[in-house]
């Protein structure tokens, strides 16, 4: 039994539900305009497209198309500067190597005066654009030959050293702190034959004869032969021996050879001299007597 | 907001298929109150308002297969909001939920209801509506068409794509187990 009030009629139960289930009076949410008028055109970005909903993330919030798009533009805009700066470095390889050849040349050909602060400024600043792999492709010789120059420069003129010469790596040396090796033992002791030994000139100097003693008075049987003179002095050039004198000097020993030895001096044999006396002439200190004064003969 | 109607909306229609803009917001704001509580009861509030934006996308979309029928626009428009709402529930079967969206929500409406029961109800409307929810899925979304969207039995039957009589049968036994459990209630 229907209590009062309860409609009777379907009509009436519909009223009375349409009224229960009535949601009131909305208005569409921006989104929801928003998101009409992006499927109305889907290609215009004046239309926030954000706001459509069918593209959400899976955690139900809206996805953020600024935000792509920005992201987006982002990678285009660093792909365009990869593609710009990636063609200059062929370009800058280049300088870079016609630099490098241009100081190894004039190095090589020992006039780092050629070498001038704008060749060493050039290849400085190209260097430095390089990648490190292009760096790695051309080897240390560019930063051989930077240094080599700036070296040069700095010794030459430190004025005009360019700054690009600061931001290179010291040269080997300079203001390194690596400690050297010790060092190696030593050689074996050498050996050797001896040199050929040069004889000193010998100097012998003949001594002087002394006088002979008067000479006694024998009766002669016969002549006498005059009496000894002095001997010359014996002067020896060489070593093949002095008249008279034999050399004193050794003969150097530049590897130990020994120095010749003068032969003996032999006086010449005296003169028979006129005189009633004989005598005998002097004798080399070393030498043999200079000789024997004859007889002079009979008196 | 004055209602689109009859001819007007025929022309509204006529002018939105050109791709007028003006015409277009005007027949969403005429049905975005009826759609939206539609498909709040279909698919629970948080996704209505989406569900709402993917009704009209489709509706965008799809015009030009528009056909003047027994559905009028209204019909069309809210058939593609039954179909947004089956698919939303697709979408979380396929997320391995075992309670979906719609039915959960009239599960709460129902524990609330239920809650209430104990208290004196003097408010009709909270009555009916609580009796409303132990009704059948098929009673409720019968009934949401008739009284929130607002359609005709003939346009019920196009949407449900039955025969008006087997609608207006079919409504008068949901109505009638509603009054049972009125008064029931009231008991």
């Amino acid at each position: 039994m229907p209590r009062p009030g309860l409609p009777a009629a379907d009509d009436e139960l519909l009223e009375l539900l349409a009224q229960a289930l009535d949601p009131g009076a909305l208005e569409p949410t921006p989104e929801g305009l928003a998101a009409l008028h992006a499927a109305l055109h889907p290609d215009d970005a004046r239309y926030d497209p954000a706001a459509v909903f069918v593209l959400r993330a899976p955690a139900g919030r809206p996805v953020r198309w600024h935000r792509i798009v920005a992201a987006a533009a982002a990678v285009v805009l660093v792909a365009v500067l990869v593609l710009v700066f990636g063609r200059s470095q062929p370009s800058s390889l280049t300088t870079t190597q016609l630099a490098s050849d241009r100081l190894s040349q004039a190095l090589k050909a020992h006039s780092p005066a050629a070498v001038t602060a704008r060749d060493v400024q050039a290849l400085a600043s190209s260097y430095a654009q390089l990648s490190p792999g292009q760096k790695s492709a051309l080897g240390p010789r560019p930063v051989q030959i930077l240094v080599q120059a700036c070296s040069d420069l700095a010794a030459g003129a430190p004025a005009e050293a360019p700054p690009a010469c600061r931001a290179l790596p010291p040269p080997p040396g300079g203001s390194s702190t690596e400690t050297s090796a010790p060092g190696g033992p030593g050689g074996r002791p050498g050996s050797g034959a001896a040199g050929p030994g040069t004889s000193a000139k010998g100097a012998g100097t003949s001594a002087t004869a002394p006088r002979s003693p008067t000479p006694t008075t024998v009766p002669a049987t016969r002549g006498g032969a005059p009496a000894g003179g002095s001997g010359p002095a014996g002067v020896t050039p060489t070593s093949s021996g002095g008249t008279g004198s034999p050399p004193t000097g050794a003969g150097a020993r530049p590897v130990g050879s020994s120095g010749g030895t003068g032969t003996p001096a032999s006086g010449r044999r005296g003169s028979a001299g006129p005189g009633p006396t004989s005598g005998s002439g002097p004798t080399s200190r070393t030498g043999q007597p200079s000789g024997t004064g004859q007889p002079s003969g009979t008196g | 907001m004055s209602r689109v109607r009859g001819s007007d909306q025929t022309e509204v229609v006529d002018a939105a298929r050109r791709g007028d803009d003006a015409a277009w917001e005007a027949l969403y704001r005429d049905l975005y109150p009826k759609l939206r509580a539609f498909l709040v009861r279909r698919v629970g509030p948080d996704e209505a308002e989406d569900a709402v934006a993917e009704t009209m996308s489709r509706a965008v979309a799809g015009l030009n297969r528009f056909t003047l029928g027994p559905a009028g626009f209204d019909g069309w428009v809210f058939g593609i909001a039954r179909h947004v709402a089956a698919d939303h529930h697709r979408r979380r079967a396929r997320r391995k939920r075992e309670v979906l969206v719609g039915q959960r929500y009239a599960a709460e409406q129902r524990r609330d209801d239920a809650a209430a029961d104990g208290l004196v109800l003097d408010d009709d409307h909270a009555a009916v509506r609580a009796v409303f929810a132990r009704l059948d899925e098929s009673d409720r979304e019968l009934l949401e068409l008739r009284v929130v969207a607002g359609l005709s039995a003939e346009q019920v039957a196009a949407v449900l794509n039955k025969r008006p009589g087997a609608i207006r049968t079919a409504q008068s036994r949901a109505l009638g187990r509603m009054r049972q459990l009125m008064e029931a209630h009231d008991a």
